[in-house]
């Protein structure tokens, strides 16, 4: 089940929340994990089982390790064998025979597997609860259904942020919610849902509409560059919005996951804002374990291109994603070794450059094939090509309006406008009332756009 | 007192629409959106392992929704005036009238339309009398110059040049935009005197001054209505009929029936064009023992020709309507009641959009 469809919003969301508010709190959890299970069976039926495994496997993982110190190595070792093998045979064992093929001219059999969706989501989530509890750094969860009611737990099973269990151990066992925390959960939720059907949505078709054209102009191939990266934005962080929204209305506080990272000054700064869940996994169990910096520039480097190696392919079993995350790796080497001071110094420049680049990157994550990326990228460089024609000029003109929401969306500007009224007397009174109402709206306009969808992609499926 | 805003803002209508939702009986079509909506899934074990159990379920949720109708309209409301979209999957709106964009011509299309009809007429026929026609889409009339148009004249040109051996009649000229339905794509059979004056003079018909009267049947909802959820009126469709047409027997082959050459009540089909020769079908076979001419005519057609062909029902006694896209062209030897013997006319009547599209013809 996707946030985005009326099935969700309109049924599934008001059945979980009387459910969960009319019940004890002891029972709550009990609630979550139903709505949860029934939630990723709607969307995955035949996998319902693969998630079921996971919790199981790393609940008892989690209490063996504690159970038995002097083996704890072994049982976190097998623990992530099993995981990761899981992994890598629904998402990453075709690409292995396709590639084993090419190379060795043999002709290994390809088999029909369907990835479960958000399998790489609670497999990341699932090894950091066994391996953190291998590090003495939390206690394991109480009981299995505690512990599955956070890896399953709906607002961010499919789609993220990867959630630790450090984040929400506490709020496992006793959580709180009063009005203010589901007004900001609904509040976080709504505008998330907006970023979503209203903006990505949209400027994924921008994207589609641009791509039929028989002739394409350098103006195009640049504009559908800028509609890739907003889709993918609006598209990403408007998931995490409405995970973190859902979060409060159940009273649980996710960390943040996107920190308007396209207004980044560099692409090191790019990273500390997006996807921070995801970076963060990363540095502290793969940087972090091979060493980080701590053995030399060479081991550093080393580790650098291995964690981008790993970060590209966990968005997907292909050879762009491999591209895309050691672009990022080598861009970041540049950045730290050479180019930090430079950007310190000057940065109009790296906010430019540094767009400029993420653009260029969330080409090479869109386009399916390495022949795609060199076409698009020739197109981007071509000058021989027109500038522009009738039809670019008609598409750009139609979805004009939603790119500037875009462009305006993508920094901290209309927070700051928004808090700075909200800091005055007369400003907060306006806001009481202007913003129910305009969330009211906002829920209403949104419905309009799921009810007549002719574009609602859900992107990570590849995740 | 915000919070609490907050809360009944939002949480209300998502209660109140799911409680209304359930509450409300289920509707099988839609007559805006020309389509039939999905109703409730049946389960089945199969249907869960393959996943398309539940999104037949958020289908359902989709379509039955309460208000649907007054939604869509809400977002062509915002997408025209807000967001400032022209178009709508690939309809754009001007003034009241929709249009359909689509400005490539796709030359595999093309070639697969001349060849398939050149197949077809070499197959079956060594007439002479073999006229076609291009019936332009209503974009072609569309003087806005920053609307990207299809290149019209190269399109004829190379049919042109692949229809050597036939006689072309240009229908350009005697249409304008307001022969078109303004939510539909196909022509209006009440604005198609000047069409049906060059066809006869080009086929050398009598000019028969036969007297009509007009008919009207309404609401016609468009199929660019159904794509572009704007707020425009509903239309009526209006046809001319006379004795000689009213007494006609067409015979509907795929059916084994007979049928009139209008059908009023169909306007209530999911496409309200079926008043016209019953709409899309693979063969039709009219006859008029009272036609002004003993001739006989063999249409290749798609559904533009409709409406146009009753109005020739006056002059021929025996009018044949084959469309491709519903029966193989090798079949048609097989049809006894389809004769390319008595020297009939043959006229190929075929729309830009199915030219552009014609993959279907078989």
């Amino acid at each position: 089940m996707v946030f985005s469809s009326i099935t969700f919003l309109y049924y599934f969301l008001p059945l979980c929340l009387l459910c969960y508010f009319l019940v004890p709190a002891r029972f709550r959890n009990k609630i979550l994990l139903v709505f949860s299970l029934f939630f990723y069976f709607y969307g995955e039926s035949k996998y319902i089982i693969i998630l079921i495994f996971s919790c199981i496997l790393n609940y008892y993982a989690g209490q063996l390790i504690l159970k038995y110190p002097k083996h704890k190595k072994q049982i976190l070792i097998a623990s992530l064998l099993i995981n990761f093998g899981l992994l890598f045979y629904f998402k990453y064992f075709n690409f292995f025979i396709t590639n084993i093929n090419h190379i060795f001219q043999t002709n290994l059999p390809i088999l029909q597997i369907i990835m479960p969706i958000g399998i790489s989501f609670f497999t990341f989530q699932a090894t950091s609860y066994v391996i953190d509890i291998y590090k003495g750094e939390i206690k394991p969860a109480k009981n299995l259904l505690d512990f599955a009611t956070y890896l399953t737990l709906f607002p961010q099973l499919i789609a993220g942020p990867i959630v630790r269990y450090e984040t929400v151990e506490q709020e496992m066992n006793k959580r709180t919610t009063n009005p203010h925390l589901i007004a900001k959960g609904l509040k976080r939720f709504i505008l998330g849902l907006g970023k979503k059907v209203l903006i990505a949505n949209l400027l994924g078709s921008f994207a589609e509409d641009l791509s039929t054209l028989v002739t394409p102009t350098l103006l195009s191939f640049w504009l559908k560059a800028l509609a890739y990266t907003f889709q993918i934005y609006y598209d990403f962080s408007g998931y995490s919005d409405m995970a973190i929204g859902l979060g409060f209305i159940f009273g649980f506080h996710f960390l943040e996951n996107f920190n308007y990272p396209l207004t980044a000054k560099s692409i090191t700064d790019f990273w500390h804002r997006w996807h921070i869940s995801l970076s963060t996994w990363f540095r502290d169990y793969l940087y972090i374990p091979l060493g980080g910096n701590r053995h030399g520039k060479k081991k550093q480097i080393r580790n650098i291109l291995i964690v981008w190696l790993a970060t590209g392919l966990w968005h997907g079993a292909s050879w762009n994603f491999i591209i895309w995350g050691l672009y990022f790796g080598i861009l970041l080497l540049i950045e730290k070794f050479i180019l930090q001071k430079f950007l310190d110094k000057h940065k109009i420049l790296g906010h430019i450059s540094t767009f400029i680049l993420i653009l260029l990157s969330f080409v090479i994550f869109e386009t399916d094939s390495i022949a795609d990326i060199i076409f698009f990228f020739k197109g981007l460089f071509d000058l021989t090509k027109p500038f522009t024609t009738i039809e670019t000029n008609f598409y750009l003109k139609n979805y004009f309006i939603i790119l500037c929401i875009a462009f305006i969306g993508m920094g901290p500007w209309l927070k700051r406008l928004y808090n700075k009224l909200n800091n005055t007397a007369i400003g907060q009174k306006i806001l009481n009332i202007l913003e129910p109402i305009s969330l009211m709206i906002l829920l209403f306009i949104i419905t309009s756009f799921i009810i007549d969808d002719s574009y609602n992609p859900f992107l990570y499926f590849r995740f | 007192m915000k919070d609490k805003l907050t809360i009944i803002g939002i949480l209300g209508p998502l209660f109140l629409f799911c409680i209304l939702g359930i509450c409300t009986p289920d509707v099988e079509l839609s007559k805006e959106e020309r389509r039939k909506l999905e109703q409730i899934p049946k389960f089945s074990t199969t249907a869960i392992q393959n996943n398309t159990y539940f999104s037949k379920w958020t289908n359902y949720f989709t379509d039955q929704f309460p208000y649907r109708n007054e939604f869509r309209k809400l977002k062509g409301l915002i997408s025209l005036n807000v967001f400032q979209k022209k178009t709508e999957n690939n309809v754009v709106q001007i003034d009241d009238t929709l249009y359909e964009i689509n400005p490539y011509i796709d030359k595999k299309s093309l070639t697969h339309f001349t060849e398939q009809l050149n197949k077809t007429i070499t197959t079956y026929n060594n007439a002479s009398n073999i006229y076609y026609s291009i019936i332009p889409d209503k974009t072609y009339y569309l003087e806005d110059k920053k609307i990207p148009k299809l290149d019209y004249n190269s399109l004829v040109d190379q049919i042109k040049k692949e229809f050597k051996n036939y006689t072309y009649i240009s229908l350009f000229e005697e249409l304008n935009k307001e022969s078109y339905f303004k939510t539909d794509i196909h022509w209006k059979q009440n604005a198609l005197e000047n069409v049906l004056k060059n066809l006869k003079k080009a086929m050398n018909l009598p000019d028969s001054n036969l007297s009509w009267s007009k008919q009207e049947v309404s609401p016609f909802y468009g199929a660019l209505k159904s794509r572009i959820p704007n707020n425009i009126a509903e239309e009526t469709i209006t046809f001319y009929t006379n004795d000689s047409i009213e007494q006609a027997i067409v015979y509907n082959y795929e059916k084994q029936t007979t049928e009139k050459a209008y059908q009023k009540e169909n306007i209530n089909h999911l496409d309200g064009y079926d008043v016209f020769l019953s709409g899309a079908t693979a063969l039709l076979i009219i006859e008029n023992e009272h036609a002004t001419t003993n001739k006989e005519l063999i249409v290749f057609r798609d559904s533009f020709a409709s409406s146009l062909i009753p109005l020739l029902i006056p002059e021929y006694q025996k009018i044949t309507l084959i469309d491709l896209r519903y029966i193989k062209s090798e079949y048609l030897k097989n049809i006894p009641e389809i004769s390319f013997q008595n020297n009939p006319d043959i006229l190929l009547l075929y729309s830009v959009p199915l030219i552009n599209n014609s993959y279907t013809l078989k």
